[in-house]
């Protein structure tokens, strides 16, 4: 491979990583709370309203059901007024995060509604207020899975990512495509896909072992 | 004390369940209440009422003159800090150590560090697991967890301390303990215990006065010594049965029991013990006075909160007359008897 093609590979891997790291982060802030807000509201839990999560549930499920290649070209003129623009790395994070948020949310909603409510129960007696058992029993309770659902949404952003090149999102994704697909160059092609591998695989370990390292059942 | 004045308690959705039909009951301060009862008969839900984790459909709770029934969740919320609670899967937090699960209702209230760590050290040392603080629940024993789980529902200086079947996970032997701790601190903090089990020999450990529960009323209350005693209802009867065996054994019954003497018979009694009714030797002195032999077929004597309780099935060998003048002087003595029946002499 020429210097060029490394620095462009360089270049791919922070575009790759940038995506990642702001739809994840800005998936995390909203996506944590609102399947916390999943299970509290649902039947019988401490705090009960089926209108809450039905609107909630809704949304989620409408933006599950589109394919994120769709919803990437559909969401175009939402991208245009939030980043500016339609094309490049920073755009590319919105349809990204609108597509991680919710996959989020239904991971954690899983995790926190595994908590025993027996523990909740306790906290009630106890005389825990409805935040209090949030912050105090849901989520140190299940954060070992939380770190386990965080991880399987990057690695799933990754691989989302590299359809954001189809929009002109840059990244590991676009590299392969442009340079190893469309211009025949094998060497490309495979040291997008060793790249991939590798980071899947090591993002994958760090949250297996972060998660591994809270798990005190 | 806790009052209930006709708790009733439905379930909604198309199956309808009433768990609760009108339940009215009175715990006093200090003492032991149990509530015994099968799996359905509403009792975890009766317990559930007094903290309110379950809202009764109607009727009043009251805990000294507060009525429960009438506040706010934030009202409740601060009542609850008066009553604690322990269950039968301990529900204790995974990922705090045990020096945290203790000290997590002192934080729900705001406490200062220094006040956790003094607090929760007493604690410690009351349910003996000093050594343990540092342990997460997952590497404890059940019956460390169900003292962790005491000593969390202490930390709040409660007056009721509720159980809900806080034995039945747990081995004869740390069930026995657990009671032995839970009597100890009703004793030395004058907590009220409310104990939910479908155990009778729970009730017969430690509890002051019982009440049966079956189809969401209560079929029978009252001290627990009378109650094992004399049970009156049914439900109460089969509990009873179930650690006191008053029975004739069958091995008697194959002799073949008559209800009426005769020269070839001899007298089946039984005699019923319930505290220290006499000091003399009665046996010995049938025996003696009637010139009778006396001899124990069956017999089950146990102390319930100290007081002796039991039965003795006897047969008095001898001539009928005797057996007769026999029976007549046991019932001048202050122990209730009865004549089971008359069996057949074997030599």
């Amino acid at each position: 491979m020429s210097p060029e093609l490394i620095k462009l590979m360089i270049q791919g891997i922070e575009e790759t990583l940038f995506m990642v790291s702001v739809s994840t982060i800005i998936a995390a802030i909203i996506g944590i709370p609102l399947g916390v807000t999943l299970v509290i509201t649902g039947k019988g839990h401490i705090l009960e309203n089926r209108f809450i999560n039905q609107i909630f549930s809704t949304i989620v499920n409408i933006i599950r059901s589109i394919p994120f290649i769709i919803l990437m070209v559909a969401i175009i003129p939402l991208t245009r007024l939030i980043a500016g623009t339609s094309i490049g790395t920073t755009a590319a994070c919105v349809p990204l995060t609108i597509v991680a948020i919710p996959f989020l949310s239904r991971l954690v909603e899983t995790s926190i509604r595994d908590v025993d409510f027996g523990l909740v129960e306790a906290a009630e007696a106890m005389g825990a207020s409805p935040l209090q058992i949030i912050r105090k029993v849901l989520l140190p309770e299940a954060l070992p899975t939380i770190i386990n659902n965080i991880t399987v949404l990057i690695v799933n952003l990754i691989g989302a990512s590299a359809m954001a090149g189809a929009i002109g999102g840059g990244g590991l994704g676009d590299i392969a495509i442009r340079y190893g697909y469309q211009r025949f160059q094998a060497d490309v092609m495979l040291a997008t896909i060793i790249i991939l591998v590798i980071g899947v695989n090591l993002i994958q370990g760090i949250g297996d072992f972060a998660s591994h390292k809270k798990n005190k059942k | 004390m806790i009052t209930f004045e006709n708790i009733t308690k439905t379930y909604g959705g198309k199956t309808h369940v009433q768990a609760l039909k009108g339940i009215s009951l009175t715990i006093n301060d200090g003492e032991i209440f149990g509530i015994i009862g099968k799996s359905g008969a509403g009792k975890s839900t009766l317990v559930r009422c007094i903290n309110m984790l379950e809202k009764p459909t109607s009727g009043k709770v009251i805990i000294d003159d507060k009525e429960l029934t009438a506040m706010s969740d934030s009202q409740l919320r601060a009542e609850r800090k008066n009553i604690g609670m322990i269950f039968q899967h301990f529900n204790l937090l995974s990922s705090r150590t045990v020096f945290d699960n203790i000290a997590f209702p002192l934080e729900l209230i705001g406490a200062s560090k220094e006040v956790i760590a003094s607090k929760v050290e007493s604690l410690l040392e009351l349910v003996g697991l000093t050594d343990r603080q540092y342990n997460y629940p997952s590497q404890l024993s059940g019956g460390q967890k169900q003292r962790v789980g005491i000593a969390r529902a202490l930390a709040s200086d409660p007056k009721i301390l509720l159980c809900d079947e806080a034995t039945s996970a747990l081995d004869p032997q740390t069930t026995q303990s657990i009671l032995e701790l839970l009597k100890d601190i009703n004793k030395r903090l004058g907590i009220t215990i409310v104990i939910i089990t479908h155990e009778m020999a729970v009730i017969k450990a430690i509890c002051d006065r019982v009440a049966v529960i079956e189809g969401g009323v209560i079929k029978e209350q009252g001290r627990v010594i009378d109650i094992f005693a004399s049970p009156t209802s049914e439900t109460m009867k089969e509990f009873v049965k179930s650690v006191v065996n008053m029975e004739l054994p069958q091995g008697i019954r194959k002799l073949g029991v008559s209800d009426q003497p005769a020269p070839d018979r001899d007298m089946l009694v039984r005699f019923r013990f319930k505290g220290l009714v006499t000091n003399e030797p009665l046996v010995v002195n049938i025996a003696r006075k009637f010139n009778l032999d006396v001899s124990v077929l069956y017999g089950n004597i146990d102390y319930i909160q100290d007081v002796p309780f039991g039965y003795l099935i006897v047969v008095i060998m001898g001539d009928m007359e005797a057996q007769a003048k026999a029976f007549a002087y046991i019932k001048t003595q202050p122990i209730e008897s009865e004549v089971l029946g008359y069996v057949p002499r074997t030599h």
